[in-house]
């Protein structure tokens, strides 16, 4: 490694900082990330799930062995079962011994004591509404036929991690072993089956055996994952990672100020070199590869060097976060080396090769002579060539076309703000007559002056910012689930049953969301061109055209949706409105006509508008939505949700004897995951916002070191000239004072201006003024680059000044 | 010519500067240098490059500390003096021009010559900084940075800098090393001009012959030793 050049030695370190930054946060959120998704994939059950209609063959589970995931068969449908002289419709869960693959199990046989194992053969575990329909306890066993076999009923469950995956389901489950299930006789081909294959391992495995899957699909089979299968738990987990970039945004950025001054630091002292080796006889090219070398050295050891040191310090940052998480992080993954490797040749590529193309074609004249015209021409194209990799990166970073477009403008209006705020404090004439006053020290070089205050302002505006959002969103965020949010449905209440069921609930003075009449309808014509699955390009698309939607009524538009585009009807007019991300992905627009199959009877209607729906706030919706109106002579059942008291567990079972064919699901485990994520995923934010501001400490070392040799000179000339400890302690502290206040109030404005800007553009909030971002900003920009200036500054003030003054 | 008395101002004790080098040896730079410099005398350093010459001037100011021996300074010993305390001697009473010049880039030509004044707590700063600049003949350029002022203007407004006090002793190092020849000799005019004038005690280190003639003695310095 060259690094006798200060300049190569400065880029080093800057290099090594950016790298450590990035990959600290990257492998601390691809852990935290990887976690979520492991919270996510619980209420799967699995990681994958192939659902169809068919038995799932044995050269899908074979391929999957091979590729090294764990699987588990399940078969699931409804049944009648006769037990004390009477019919109970039941739903059967069919599982192996592997069941579940993730997330747990709950059972019970006494009371206060969980069991999270599957039943074996010839056991079976019931809901809690058919243990009471059947007229039987969890503790007592008894027998009960179900087609050819005969069953022990002992037990009710208590949590079923893929519950959420069969709301709309009509009957009590009924939890089996699959070998039960095979050897009744009712897997009929009119049985109504629908077979699944559960699938864990790791992410890599899972998207090989996807790909190698796809094409043997039939358009009936669908893929189940956390994307497409639970929309409360991905858009919860969607905003996790939205914080979290949005964290690892900000140290990336503020690694790419570090490495901006460090080149040009480094670009400063080649000069003299590129002058002396062109006059010596070298060539263009021979220079510019001479310079490239070392920086290809430099690049291979300061990520390398930041790759460990990032390793290490997530590791010492996960053992600090150790009691944030109540279960062991999953191990990093190897994706971060090549992020950082690509992010090192990057920001070297965009900030140092063309400064360095720019220096190779001056002339040693114009070099020896410090002419630099001919530089500054080609510097806007190395300014922009930088530009350009570092909104790459931005991009690369935040993954959304929209947010690295806001964040660019944002950029460049904060820079201007920043630019405007240094020329006031340089350009204006100043009434103190204190020539050691911090302004004085800061016009030693308004250049590098200008380039610290806006970083400096950056780093803090991102922090502040940071600060801002992440107090007043998150607890948005989290105000979004209220504490009597819904944590039930019942289903397949019949219309007759509408009446009596509202009564039952005013008794118990429970809240219901309304009932909502819904039936299963297919989409089989668009426009009355039939719906051909395969017709559409992505495998998402081909699952949403195959599949059953659950078609709801209705003629009031949900207050936690919002509609996108179109009109809300009036009552009596027939018509259609349709979930935002659906209509994206099969293409429909407002005005489209839409054929539903409702068991055989057809449905036409208009969309008439498309609507975003919030999904975590566990109301009832839909993602098509007919008008009342379109529900006359269609046979459907009714759907509601409820919030049911902790202190009121006797209403299910009432309920349960009261209306036998009406299910109750308890969604309240989903909901405390998705409380849980939301809990956890702040509290991962606040750790990398930690990590965040120690990279701006990074950012102020580096500029500090470029400074440092004219500060080394000056200081060394005070001191000749006769100025005391104190004078000269006065003047370093004032500079890093003025600089530091300055650019936090500066910093203060921004995010306080942003932060309004972002939450309203992205989180529908209002923020409003803040002054303590202000104070804080002022505070900790003035604290913080003192403290880091004194720090650097205090050797210079111990070596003799003539060591300075003899090296300039 | 100065009136000479026969207090010494400066002297210097058996003055030996030794540097370690990376093998573990020490380099020695200065050896047992002995000498006395009467109040308002003026006398050059002469040497070639390399033989300790500016080494020499430091240690004599303070800006450095010997490895043995002793300076005396206004009858102070230096090594007995923190570096504030050797500040404060400096201050209003030691002036310095450098070959390099040495000015505050972010200063302009008056706040430049202000400066000591100011570490001084001098009376009157501007007006006694606007005075140096006149008498050196920049008048006219005092808002002016030392990017905007050609090498000679650098070092005259560098020589304003160096009698703002005045001193008692003034310390110049190589002070025409980086002019052209008859800037060189405007220089030198100048510095000897305000010297008589101020009736300041020079110390002069140089390589140039004709410069330490102007000096009332020459002590000349080869291989770090005086001789």
């Amino acid at each position: 490694m060259t690094t006798r050049q200060p300049g190569l030695r400065l880029l080093f370190w800057a290099l090594m900082i950016a790298v450590t930054a990035h990959s600290t946060v990257t492998f601390f959120t691809d852990r935290i990330e990887q976690a979520l998704y492991r919270e996510g994939a619980a209420a799967l059950a699995a990681d994958l799930v192939i659902r169809q209609n068919q038995p799932v063959p044995a050269a899908w589970i074979a391929q999957a062995a091979r590729h090294g995931l764990q699987h588990s068969q399940q078969i699931n449908f409804p049944s009648v079962i006769f037990a004390q002289g009477k019919p109970h419709l039941v739903q059967i869960k069919a599982v192996d011994s592997n069941y579940p693959l993730r997330g747990k199990l709950q059972t019970q046989h006494q009371p206060g004591v969980n069991i999270q194992q599957p039943p074996n053969p010839g056991q079976a575990i019931a809901d809690p509404a058919l243990l009471h329909a059947l007229g039987t306890t969890p503790q007592q066993a008894i027998k009960i036929p179900l087609g050819a076999r005969s069953l022990k009923l002992h037990g009710e469950l208590i949590q079923v991690p893929d519950a959420s995956l069969n709301l709309f389901q009509l009957a009590p489950r009924l939890l089996i072993h699959r070998q039960d299930a095979e050897a009744s006789g009712l897997l009929g081909p009119a049985s109504r089956a629908r077979y699944r294959l559960l699938l864990a391992g790791t992410p890599t495995a899972i998207n090989k055996f996807r790909t190698w899957l796809a094409p043997q699909l039939s358009p009936t089979s669908e893929l189940l994952t956390l994307d497409n299968s639970s929309p409360e738990l991905q858009q919860t987990i969607q905003r996790t990672q939205r914080f979290l970039s949005l964290a690892a945004l900000c140290a990336s950025l503020l690694a790419g100020i570090g490495i901006l001054l460090a080149t040009r630091h480094y670009v400063d002292s080649l000069l003299a070199q590129t002058a002396i080796l062109r006059t010596l006889g070298m060539t263009r090219r021979q220079v510019f590869v001479y310079h490239s070398k070392p920086l290809i050295r430099i690049s291979l050891s300061g990520t390398g060097l930041g790759l460990i040191l990032g390793y290490l310090l997530q590791a010492g940052l996960t053992l600090w976060l150790a009691d944030w998480f109540d279960q062991t992080l999953p191990a990093a993954g190897w994706q971060p080396i090549p992020q950082a490797m690509i992010q090192a040749t990057l920001l070297l590529s965009g900030f140092a090769l063309p400064t360095l193309w720019s220096v190779q074609h001056m002339t040693p004249h114009q070099i020896l002579r410090q002419d630099q015209q001919p530089a500054n021409l080609t510097q806007h194209t190395a300014w922009a060539s930088a530009a350009l990799v570092f909104c790459g990166l931005l991009y690369w970073q935040a993954n959304d076309l929209i947010l690295t477009l806001s964040i660019i403008a944002s950029l460049g209006l904060m820079t201007l703000i920043l630019l405007g705020g240094a020329w006031c404090i340089l350009s204006i004439p100043s009434r103190s007559n204190r020539l050691l006053a911090g302004r004085a020290a800061l016009q030693r070089n308004p250049g590098l002056t200008r380039i610290q205050i806006v970083a400096y302002g950056i780093a803090l505006t991102l922090l502040l910012l940071l600060t801002l959002i992440r107090g007043d969103i998150l607890r948005t965020w989290q105000d979004s689930i209220p504490a009597d949010a819904p944590n039930h449905f019942l289903i397949n209440i019949q219309p007759d049953q509408a009446n009596p069921i509202r009564k039952q609930l005013a008794t118990h003075q429970i809240t219901d969301t309304g009932l909502y009449p819904t039936t299963r309808a297919r989409l089989s014509a668009i426009n009355d061109q039939p719906v051909e699955p395969t017709s559409y390009q992505t495998p998402r698309a081909r699952q949403l055209a195959s599949r059953e939607y659950n078609l709801g009524f209705s003629d009031q538009l949900q207050p936690d949706n919002q509609l996108i585009s179109g009109t809300w009807w009036q009552p009596g007019t027939p018509a259609l409105s349709i979930e935002q991300e659906l209509a994206n992905t099969l293409q429909l627009q407002v005005g489209d006509q839409l054929t539903f199959d409702i068991a055989g009877q057809m449905l036409h209607a208009r969309i008439a508008n498309i609507r975003r729906v919030t999904w975590g706030s566990f109301n009832i919706n839909f993602f098509i939505q007919a008008s009342a109106t379109l529900q006359t002579h269609i046979p459907h059942a009714m759907i509601t949700s409820l919030h049911i008291p902790a202190d009121n567990p006797g209403f299910l079972r009432q309920l349960a004897a009261q209306f036998p064919t009406v299910s109750a699901i308890n969604i309240q485990p989903l909901l405390d995951k998705v409380s849980d994520i939301i809990y956890r995923g702040s509290l991962a934010i606040e750790g990398i916002f930690l990590f965040t501001l120690a990279a701006a400490g990074m950012i102020s070392l580096a500029a500090l070191r470029i400074s440092r040799a004219q500060r080394q000179r000056d200081i060394a000339l005070l001191r000749t000239l006769g100025a005391t400890r104190q004078q000269l302690r006065r003047y370093i502290l004032s500079e890093f004072a003025l600089l530091g206040g300055l650019s936090g109030l500066l910093a203060a404005a921004l995010a306080n201006s942003l932060g309004n800007l972002l939450g309203y553009q992205f989180f529908a909030l209002t923020i409003g003024f803040k002054p303590e971002i202000w104070l804080l900003g002022g505070a900790t920009g003035l604290v913080s680059v003192s403290l880091l200036g004194w720090q650097a500054s205090r050797p210079i003030l111990r070596q003799p000044p003539l060591t300075h003054l003899s090296a300039s | 010519m100065q009136n000479l008395t026969n207090q010494p101002i400066l002297s210097a004790s058996q003055v030996t500067k030794t540097l370690p080098t990376s093998s573990g040896n020490e380099l020695t730079l200065l050896t047992d240098i002995n000498l006395t410099i009467r109040t308002g005398e003026a006398v050059a350093i002469l040497g070639t490059s390399g033989s300790g010459k500016s080494t020499l001037l430091g240690l004599l100011a303070g800006l450095d500390t010997v490895s043995r021996g002793e300076i005396h300074i206004f009858n102070q010993a230096l090594n007995t003096l923190d570096e504030d305390a050797r500040a404060r001697l400096r201050a209003g009473q030691v002036g310095f021009v450098f070959q390099s010049f040495q000015l505050m880039p972010n200063l302009n030509a008056l706040d430049n010559v202000r400066l000591p004044l100011q570490l001084s707590n001098a009376p009157n700063q501007l007006q006694q900084a606007r005075t140096l600049l006149q008498s050196v003949g920049l008048a006219q350029r005092e808002h002016h940075l030392p990017t905007q002022l050609s090498g000679g203007e650098q070092q005259r407004v560098a020589l304003a800098r160096a009698f703002a006090g005045p001193p008692r002793l003034l310390f110049a190092d190589e002070p025409t090393g980086n002019l052209d020849n008859n800037t060189s000799r405007q220089i030198e005019d100048l510095l000897f001009s305000l010297r008589d004038q101020h009736q300041t005690t020079l110390i002069l280190v140089t390589h140039d012959e004709r410069l330490a003639q102007r000096c009332d003695r020459t002590l000349r310095l080869h291989n770090g030793q005086l001789i």
